[in-house]
Order: structure tokens, then sequence, then C-alpha cells
């Protein structure tokens, strides 16, 4: 039989391969896009399920917890707790002012401060967790002599935030010397000397 | 009007469909995927939130419960604090100047005139008294009349340290004769 190369449409036909596999392109993805949010929504479903009841019993626990501090805030605050909590403060401020190492404190600064350095006087301000602002006068030989006592000062741990508060030469009679008077004051921290 | 052919018509199905499973992603997405993953999401944030409230509230707890239980026996610790390491208001000086005297003794320092004024009002109960102590010796006996103060069962607080006297009177350990003030304040009670 012979071959018939004949067509019998009215129009020639428009080629739709590209558009089908277009469309078909589309239609895996969506069918991928499909299966990867139903899994997800699955997963996070089963997931929220889990931890839900975890989140219920920590909200009834802070719940819980924020119910007996308004409790206890409550009996605190009333006019004789806050007078009481008052004096108890009033007390262990004594108590930390009581026990201040002035001892240590000398054997400090017999060890940092050079012969050219005389103490003048000491005067801690003491914090309830017995740090103290030491205000100190000094007299030094020299400015260099007292720089040396700074530095000297500053390099142990349990002192710090040192602040030149004046500066003064010091004259005697109609004579000038090089005598220099020092005010500062310095942060001690006794709990650092003992690690 | 055109008719369409075969191929058409089963292009535009599929697109239809296409289209249609697209839309039906689309709400998926916002109606079930998104609202479950954002609750999920949601669920953990609170919980680690509420997991830090409850560790703030509960350290807040103990430290009230401290308090409260400070102040149950707060009347007895302070009964047994002001008894032991104050002075009775009755009592005094009597007792301040004596054991003063006693503490330069054995420390070795010559102790002169001592400045003392007491607070007119107390505070909780308790009379401030300022003691203003001028002591003279070598600086080892110095140190240990301060250690005197600090061990003393009634309580001596320094407040204050000054040299007398400038680099006559060197703060030194070499030093042999230092005069110095001494700043102490202590408390009677009534």
């Amino acid at each position: 039989m012979g071959q018939f190369d004949l067509n019998l449409s009215t129009r020639p036909f428009r080629g739709y391969r590209l558009h089908t596999i277009l469309l078909s392109l589309a239609l895996i993805g969506l069918i991928a896009a499909s299966v990867w949010q139903f899994l997800g929504f699955k997963r996070y479903s089963l997931l929220a399920s889990q931890i839900r009841g975890q989140a219920r019993n920590a909200q009834v626990e802070s719940t819980a917890l924020g119910k007996q501090l308004d409790e206890l805030d409550a009996k605190l605050s009333r006019p004789e707790a806050v007078n009481k909590i008052s004096e108890i403060q009033f007390l262990n401020g004594i108590i930390a002012r009581k026990t201040f190492p002035w001892t240590r404190i000398f054997s400090d600064l017999e060890e940092l401060m050079p012969e050219s350095v005389h103490l003048v006087s000491l005067r801690p301000d003491i914090s309830e967790n017995g740090s103290a602002q030491l205000h100190i006068e000094v007299r030094a030989r020299s400015v260099q002599d007292w720089a040396k006592f700074g530095a000297a000062l500053q390099s142990i741990p349990s002192f710090d935030e040192l602040i030149v508060l004046s500066e003064e030469k010091i004259q005697t009679g109609k004579t000038a010397t090089s005598d220099v008077n020092f005010s500062f004051t310095v942060k001690y921290h006794p709990e650092k000397e003992e690690q | 009007m055109t008719r369409m052919n075969r191929r058409q018509r089963q292009i535009y199905l599929f697109a239809a469909l296409v289209i249609t499973i697209g839309i039906v992603n689309g709400l998926f997405f916002l109606i079930l995927y998104q609202p479950t993953r954002s609750e999920y999401f949601g669920l953990q944030e609170s919980i680690r939130r509420l997991h830090a409230e409850t560790a703030s509230r509960l350290q807040r707890l103990r430290q009230k419960e401290k308090i409260a239980a400070q102040l149950e026996t707060s009347n007895q610790d302070r009964t047994s604090l002001v008894t032991r390491h104050f002075i009775p208001l009755d009592v005094g000086f009597v007792q301040v100047q004596p054991e003063l005297d006693r503490f330069a003794q054995r420390a070795g320092v010559k102790k002169s005139r001592v400045d003392e004024s007491r607070e007119a009002m107390p505070q909780f109960g308790l009379y401030s008294v300022k003691i203003k102590l001028p002591v003279q010796g070598a600086y080892s006996n110095i140190v240990q009349f301060i250690k005197e103060l600090e061990s003393s069962e009634t309580f001596y607080i320094i407040r204050s340290i000054d040299v007398r006297g400038g680099s006559e009177s060197s703060f030194q350990p070499a030093a042999d004769n230092i005069s110095l003030d001494l700043g102490l304040e202590t408390f009677f009670y009534q």
C-alpha cells in the first residue's frame, strides 16, 4: 500500500507540545508542593499537639507563682513589715561597717605605700554588700612618688576606680616645699582579696 | 464562531486543572499549613518565655520568703544583737570610757581627751554615739589598738582616721610616734 501525506483540516494544527510540557511541569511542581505542605502540616500539627500540654503547664506554674508573689508582696508591704525591713537594713548596715577589714587595709597600705608617701586621713563609705569607697588623703614628697603609690594601689584587684579629688602643694611658713597633698577616692572590694 | 479542535480543548482542560490545583494549594497554605506552623513556633516561644518568667518569679519568691522568714525571727535576732553588741542607755558612757582605756592600755597607746556626742533622737531604738578619740603611739601599737576595736564584743565602728602633724607624724610601719584622731561610732539602746 502506498503512503498518503494528506491534511484534511481547513487550517493547519498549532503546535501544543510546549504548552503541554510547561503545564505538566507546573502540575508536577504543584503536586510536589502539595505533598510537602501536607507532610509539613501533619508534622507541625503533631509537634504542636505534643507541646501544647507543656505550654499549658508552664502557664499554670507561672500564674501560680505570680499569685504567691502577690500574696507575699501584700504581706511584706504592710506598714509594720516595711518598718521591720527598714530596721533590718539599718542593722545590716551597722554589721557591714563593723566587719570592715581595717587591719587588712593597713597591711595592704604597708606593702604599697612608698616611704616618701604618708597617710593623712582615711574614711570609708561602706555599702551593705561589704564593698566600700575609701576617701584617702596622702602627703607625698613629689608627684612622681604619689603616681608610684597610685599605680601600686590599682595593681591590686581589690582596689579600683581611683579618682583624684584634689592636689595641693604644701607650703611651710614662707618656703615652698615639693611636698604635695593628694585627696582621692578608690573603691575597695574585700571579697576580691579573699579570692 | 471558531470551533476549538480536540487538542486545544485538552490543553485548556489541563490548564484549568493545574490552576485549580494551584488555588487549592494556596488555600491549603493559607488556611492550614501557615497557621499550624505559626502555632507551633508560637507555642515554643511562649514556653521559653514562660520558663524564663517562672525562673525569675521563683528567684523573687525565694528572696521574699527569706525576708518573710527573717521578719518572723527579727525581734529575737534584734534583741540578741542589741543586748550583745550595744550598750544600755542607762550605762552608756560609763561603759565606753573604761573599755577604751583598757584597749589603749593593752595596745600600749596613749589616749588623751575623748569627745563624745550622742544623737538626741534614736533610730529604731538605737542612739548613735560619735566618739573622737586622739591616740598616740608607735605604728604597731596603733594597729594593735585598731585590732582591739575590731575584735571588741561591743561594736565600735571606725568612721575615720586622721593623722595629726603631717609629715612630722607619718603613718608608716617604721614610725615610732604617730598621733592620730580616730572617729568612732557606737550605739546605746533603751
